[in-house]
C-alpha cells in the first residue's frame, strides 16, 4: 500500500466514529422535543386566535352600541311609540341613513317591540314583521353579537342586535347587519399551521353539538352546515364547545384524520375554537432530521478523504520539487528559482539553492549595464548634431513671416484711412439694430444686428421698404403717428413696438427713428435704432411674480402669530390672567402693525416696479373724501378732533385713478389726526383751480382740482421740510408723538401723484400746523 | 367610541401651512362644524369629492396643485363641484392681475386675505355663508 493511501484511511477512521455516535443521540432527543414543541405551538396559536376573535367581537359590539347608546336614537324611538306619526318616523330614518353606509355595515333597521320594522337603510325591509326571528327575540333581551346568518346566495352575515332603552324602558330593538369577513379571516389565517393545520370556529348548539361557523380548509361549504355531534368524544370540536381549554394528542378531526389539537372557548357568545395540525406533518421534521444526519455523515467522509490526500501531498511534494530543480541547475539553467514554502528541512535546502542562483544572476547583470551606458552616450552625440541643423532652418522661416506681417500692416493702414469704412465697421458691430433708409423708407444700410435679431440677412433688407420686412403687427394708427412724426413734424420718434422676426416670432423693441436733413431742411435719410427689450419685459414679469410670492411668504407666519394670539386672548386655550392678557395683547397689536407695514411695503414695491398701473375712471372726488373721513372718524373722535369739510359746490368729475387718489387723501387725513393734539381741528377742502392761477405758492398749468387737508398740529420743523417726502424719513417731533409710524405714507403719496400726474406739496410751520395739497389736472393727462 | 348624533355641517380646509390649518380647525370645530383637512390641491380634490363638504376654505399657494387649479377641476367635475361654496383664504392680494382673472372665472363666494382678518372673522364669514342656505351657482 502507498504512503498516501495509508494516511487517508487512518484519518477517515478517527473522524467518523464519534460523528455516528453523537448523531444518533441527537436524533432521539429531537423527536421528544418536536412533540412538546408542537403542543406549545398549537396552544400559543389557539390563545392568539381567541384574542383576535374577542377583539373582533368587541369591535362589533362597539358598532352596535353606537346605535343602542345614542340618546338621540332612543329618544326618537320613544317619541315614535308615544306618537306614531310619519314625521317621527322620518326623524329616525334620517338619523340612521348616513352611518348605515359606513363602518362596513351592510344594512341596519329599527324594530318596535312587536317586531315591526319602522326604519331601515334597506327599504325592502320597511313594514315587515320580524317578531318570530331568532335575532329579534334575542335582541329584546340583551346585546348579542353571536348570530350569523346565511342568505340565499350562501353569503354569511353577522347580525348585531340589542335593545333600545330610554329612561330604563325598552322602546325597540336595533339590528345592525355587517359582513362576517373579519371572523372568516381569523379562521382562514393558517400562519404557523403548516400545510395541513387550521383554525375551526364552532358554535355550541343544543345538546353540546358543535356547528361550524366558517368554511374550512377541506370543506368550503362547512359554514353553518357541518355539525359534529356531542357523542364523538375523540373530536376536539366537541371538547371546545364544552368549554375545555386544553391540548390533545390522540384525537381525530372532523375528517377522521389523526391530529394534534388545542382548544379554546369564548363563553359570551358560546363559540369554541380548535387549532389543529395533522400528525403526519408535525412529525415531518423528525424524518427530515434523519435524512439530514445521513447526509452530513456522507459529506464528512468525502471531506476527510480530501484532507488526507492534501496532507500526504504536502509531505512528498517539496521533496520531488527540490530533486527536479537540482537536476535543471546542473544542466545550466540560471534564470530560475524554486518555490518551496514549507519551513522544514526541505524548505531550508530550497532557500540555499535560491541564494546561489541570485549571485550568479548579479554577476551577469553588472556586465550588461556597462555595455548599455556606452551605447547611450554615443546616441546622444548624434542627436545634438541633428538639433543644430533644425534651429538654422527655423530662423530662416521666422524671417519670412516678419516680411509678410509688414505687408499686412501696410494694407490695414490703407483700409483704416477710409473714414467711412471705419464708421460702417462700428455700426456693423453694435448690438442694437441700425437701419438707414432713404426718404421713401427704402433701406440703404442695415447692420449685422439686424440679422441677429430679426433673422433677415442684411442683403435681403437692402432696397426693400423697411415696414414690409417686419410685417407690421401693430395697429394702423401707430404707423400713421410714426410717419407723421418723422416725415411731417421732422422730429425723432421714440416708442415701444412689436415686430415680427423672420421665423414669425413676435418681439418687443424700443425704437428711435430720426430724420437726417440737408442744409435746406429736406429729408435725405432716416436713421433708425432699434433695441430688443423682450428680455427686459420678461424680467419685469418675473419681478412682479416675485413680489407677490414675497408678500405671501411674509404674511403667512405673521398670520399664524396673530391668529394664535387672538385665540389665546379669546380664552380658547383656557382662561388667561390679567397680566397674560396684557402681554398677549401687546403681541397681537404688534402683529397687526407689522401687517400694515408689509402692506405699505407691497404697495411701494408694486409702484416702484411699475406693476401698479393707472386705472383711469371718471371720479367724484367729493365721494372719495367722504369715504376716507367715514373710515377715519373713529380715530378723530378718540382725540376729540373736529373735522370740517368744505367742498366747493358742483365739483366736476375728474378722470383719474380713484384708488390712488383715495390712498393719498387717506395718508393726508390720517397724518393730520396723528400729528394733532387732543381737541384739535382739521379742515378738508376741495375746489377747482383755473389754468394759470396761483394757489399756495403753486401755479396751475391746466384747469385742475385741488384737495387740501389742513391741521393745527405740531407742524414740520423748517430744517426737515425738504426731506419730508423721502423714504423712511420722520421728523424728530413726529417720532416723539407717535413712535410707530413707518415713514412711508408721504413717500408713497408722492410716487402715486407721479403716476396719475399732478403735484403734491405742503405749507407748514412748527407748532402751528400743516396743510397738504394735491392738485390734479381735470383732463387726467400728465402736467409735465 | 362616539355615539350617533344629528349631522353637523362639514367644512373642508385646504391649507399647506400646518399651524394655520390647526388654528382654523380649532376655531371651526369650536363653532360646531365638522372639519376635514387637506394639505394640497390633490388631496383636497379627492377629499372634496369623497366627503362632499358644505363649504371649502381654500388656500392658493400650495405644493403639488395650487388652489386655483383644484377649484378649476372641481368646478368642471360635476353639478355638486360646480356649485359648492368656496372661500379663498390666502395671503396673495386680491388686486393682482392673476387673482382677479381667476376670481372672475371660478366664482369663489368670498376672497379673504388671511393677514387682514381675525380668525374669528373667518369663522363668522363661514357661518354666514353656511346659514345663508342655497348660494347661487357661479
Amino acid at each position: 500500500m502507498k504512503l498516501n493511501t495509508k494516511i487517508v484511511l487512518t484519518i477517515l477512521q478517527v473522524s467518523l466514529i464519534p460523528w455516528a455516535l453523537g448523531g444518533f443521540l441527537a436524533y432521539l432527543s429531537s423527536q421528544e422535543q418536536i412533540n412538546s414543541q408542537t403542543y406549545s405551538n398549537l396552544d400559543a396559536i389557539a390563545a392568539i386566535q381567541k384574542n383576535r376573535l374577542q377583539d373582533t367581537l368587541q369591535n362589533k359590539l362597539d358598532i352596535l352600541q353606537l346605535f343602542t347608546k345614542s340618546p338621540w336614537l332612543t329618544a326618537y324611538v320613544r317619541d315614535y311609540n308615544a306618537q306614531p306619526t310619519l314625521a317621527n318616523k322620518k326623524r329616525i330614518q334620517d338619523l340612521i341613513e348616513a352611518p348605515g353606509r359606513s363602518l362596513g355595515i351592510k344594512k341596519l333597521f329599527v324594530m318596535t317591540l312587536d317586531g315591526a320594522v319602522i326604519a331601515s337603510t334597506d327599504s325592502a325591509l320597511l313594514g315587515t314583521d320580524k317578531e318570530n326571528e331568532d335575532y329579534f327575540k334575542r335582541g329584546v333581551l340583551a346585546n348579542d353579537e353571536s348570530i350569523l346568518e346565511k342568505d340565499a346566495a350562501g353569503i354569511v352575515s353577522q347580525y348585531l342586535v340589542g335593545p333600545l332603552i330610554s329612561n330604563g324602558k325598552t322602546e325597540g330593538v336595533m339590528a345592525v347587519v355587517t359582513d362576517a369577513n373579519d371572523i372568516v379571516d381569523v379562521a382562514h389565517d393558517f400562519t404557523g399551521l403548516g400545510k395541513t393545520g387550521e383554525t375551526l370556529i364552532v358554535q355550541k348548539m343544543s345538546g353540546n353539538n358543535a356547528l361550524f361557523l366558517t368554511s374550512t380548509r377541506y370543506d368550503p361549504s362547512a359554514a353553518l352546515e357541518r355539525v359534529v355531534t356531542a357523542d364523538k368524544t375523540n373530536v376536539p370540536s366537541v371538547h371546545a364547545v364544552a368549554g375545555e381549554e386544553a391540548v390533545f394528542n390522540n384525537v381525530v378531526d372532523y375528517r377522521g384524520v389523526k391530529v394534534f389539537a388545542a382548544t379554546r372557548y369564548i363563553p359570551s357568545v358560546g363559540w369554541g375554537i380548535v387549532v389543529k395540525i395533522d400528525k403526519s406533518e408535525a412529525f415531518a421534521p423528525v424524518v427530515r432530521l434523519r435524512e439530514l444526519f445521513f447526509f452530513i455523515i456522507a459529506m464528512v467522509g468525502v471531506l476527510m478523504v480530501f484532507i488526507g490526500i492534501s496532507m500526504s501531498r504536502s509531505i512528498t511534494g517539496p521533496i520531488n520539487k527540490v530533486t527536479e530543480f537540482a537536476s535543471k541547475i546542473s544542466q545550466g539553467a540560471t534564470q530560475q528559482s524554486i518555490v518551496v514554502t514549507s519551513k522544514d528541512e526541505v524548505g531550508i535546502l530550497a532557500a540555499t539553492l535560491n541564494t546561489m542562483i541570485e549571485r550568479l544572476q548579479d554577476a551577469y547583470a553588472t556586465l550588461e549595464k556597462k555595455v548599455l551606458e556606452r551605447t547611450k552616450a554615443l546616441t546622444e552625440k548624434t542627436e545634438e548634431a541633428k538639433n543644430s541643423e533644425k534651429a538654422a532652418l527655423n530662423i530662416a522661416a521666422d524671417l519670412k513671416t516678419e516680411e509678410e506681417k509688414l505687408a499686412e500692416e501696410k494694407t490695414r493702414a490703407e483700409s483704416l484711412a477710409n473714414d467711412l469704412k471705419k464708421f460702417k465697421l462700428a455700426l456693423d458691430d453694435t448690438s442694437d439694430q441700425v437701419i438707414i433708409s432713404d426718404p421713401e423708407g427704402m433701406v440703404v444700410y442695415a447692420n449685422a444686428a439686424v440679422e441677429r435679431i430679426t433673422g433677415y440677412r442684411a442683403e435681403d433688407a437692402l432696397g426693400k421698404k423697411a415696414g414690409a420686412l417686419w410685417k407690421q403687427p401693430m395697429p394702423k394708427e401707430y404707423y400713421q403717428n410714426f410717419w407723421h412724426t418723422i416725415k411731417d413734424l421732422k422730429t425723432t420718434f421714440i416708442g415701444e413696438i412689436q415686430n415680427k422676426r423672420k421665423n414669425g416670432e413676435i418681439y418687443t423693441a424700443m425704437i428711435n427713428v430720426s430724420p437726417v436733413m440737408d442744409d435746406a431742411g429736406n429729408i435725405i435719410f432716416f436713421v433708425g435704432l432699434e433695441r430688443d427689450i423682450t428680455r427686459e419685459k420678461e424680467i419685469d414679469t418675473a419681478k412682479s411674480e416675485f413680489i407677490s410670492l414675497a408678500s405671501h411668504q411674509l404674511r403667512t407666519p405673521l398670520t399664524v402669530v396673530n391668529w394664535y394670539a387672538e385665540m389665546l386672548l379669546d380664552d380658547d386655550a383656557g382662561k388667561l390672567n390679567k397680566k397674560q392678557k396684557e402681554y398677549f395683547d401687546e403681541i397681537y397689536q404688534a402683529g397687526r402693525q407689522m401687517n400694515e407695514i408689509i402692506k405699505s411695503f407691497l404697495h411701494i414695491l408694486r409702484i416702484e416696479s411699475g406693476t401698479q398701473t393707472k386705472n383711469l375712471v371718471s371720479t367724484d372726488l367729493t365721494l372719495v373724501a367722504k369715504s376716507v373721513l367715514a373710515e377715519l372718524h373713529l380715530n378723530a373722535e378718540k382725540k376729540d378732533i373736529r373735522v370740517i369739510e368744505r367742498y366747493q359746490k358742483s365739483i366736476p368729475a375728474v378722470t383719474t385713478d380713484a384708488d390712488l387718489v383715495r390712498v393719498i387723501t387717506q395718508n393726508f387725513v390720517s397724518n393730520a389726526i396723528k400729528y394733532s393734539s387732543k381737541g384739535g381741528q382739521i379742515l378738508v377742502a376741495l375746489e377747482t383751480v383755473d389754468k394759470g392761477s396761483v394757489v399756495a405758492g403753486k401755479t396751475a398749468h391746466a384747469d385742475s382740482l385741488l384737495v387740501s387737508v389742513q391741521d393745527n398740529g405740531i407742524g414740520i420743523p423748517a430744517a426737515d421740510q425738504d426731506k419730508i417726502f423721502t423714504k423712511f424719513f420722520r421728523s424728530e417731533n413726529a417720532k416723539k408723538l407717535d413712535p410707530n409710524g413707518n415713514g412711508l405714507g408721504l413717500y408713497m403719496s408722492q410716487i402715486m401723484v407721479d403716476i396719475i400726474g399732478g403735484s403734491i406739496w405742503f405749507i407748514s410751520k412748527e407748532g402751528k400746523g400743516t396743510t397738504f395739497y394735491v392738485m390734479l389736472p381735470m383732463d387726467g393727462k400728465r402736467l409735465v | 367610541m362616539p355615539t350617533l348624533e344629528p349631522a353637523k355641517k362639514k367644512v373642508l380646509v385646504v391649507e399647506d401651512d400646518e399651524a394655520t390649518l390647526k388654528a382654523l380647525n380649532t376655531v371651526l370645530t369650536g363653532a360646531g362644524l365638522t372639519v376635514l383637512e387637506a394639505k394640497n390641491g390633490v388631496s383636497g380634490i379627492v377629499i372634496a369629492l369623497q366627503e362632499r363638504p358644505d363649504l371649502i376654505l381654500l388656500d392658493i399657494l400650495m405644493p403639488m396643485m395650487d388652489g386655483w387649479e383644484m377649484l378649476e377641476q372641481l368646478r368642471q367635475k360635476d353639478d355638486w363641484g360646480k356649485c359648492v361654496p368656496v372661500v379663498i383664504l390666502t395671503n396673495l392680494s386680491a388686486d393682482e392681475d392673476a387673482q382677479i382673472k381667476h376670481i372672475a372665472e371660478l366664482g369663489p363666494s368670498f376672497f379673504m386675505v388671511k393677514a387682514d382678518w381675525k380668525v374669528e372673522g373667518v369663522v363668522d364669514k363661514v357661518l354666514e355663508i353656511l346659514n345663508a342656505g342655497k348660494v347661487p351657482c357661479p
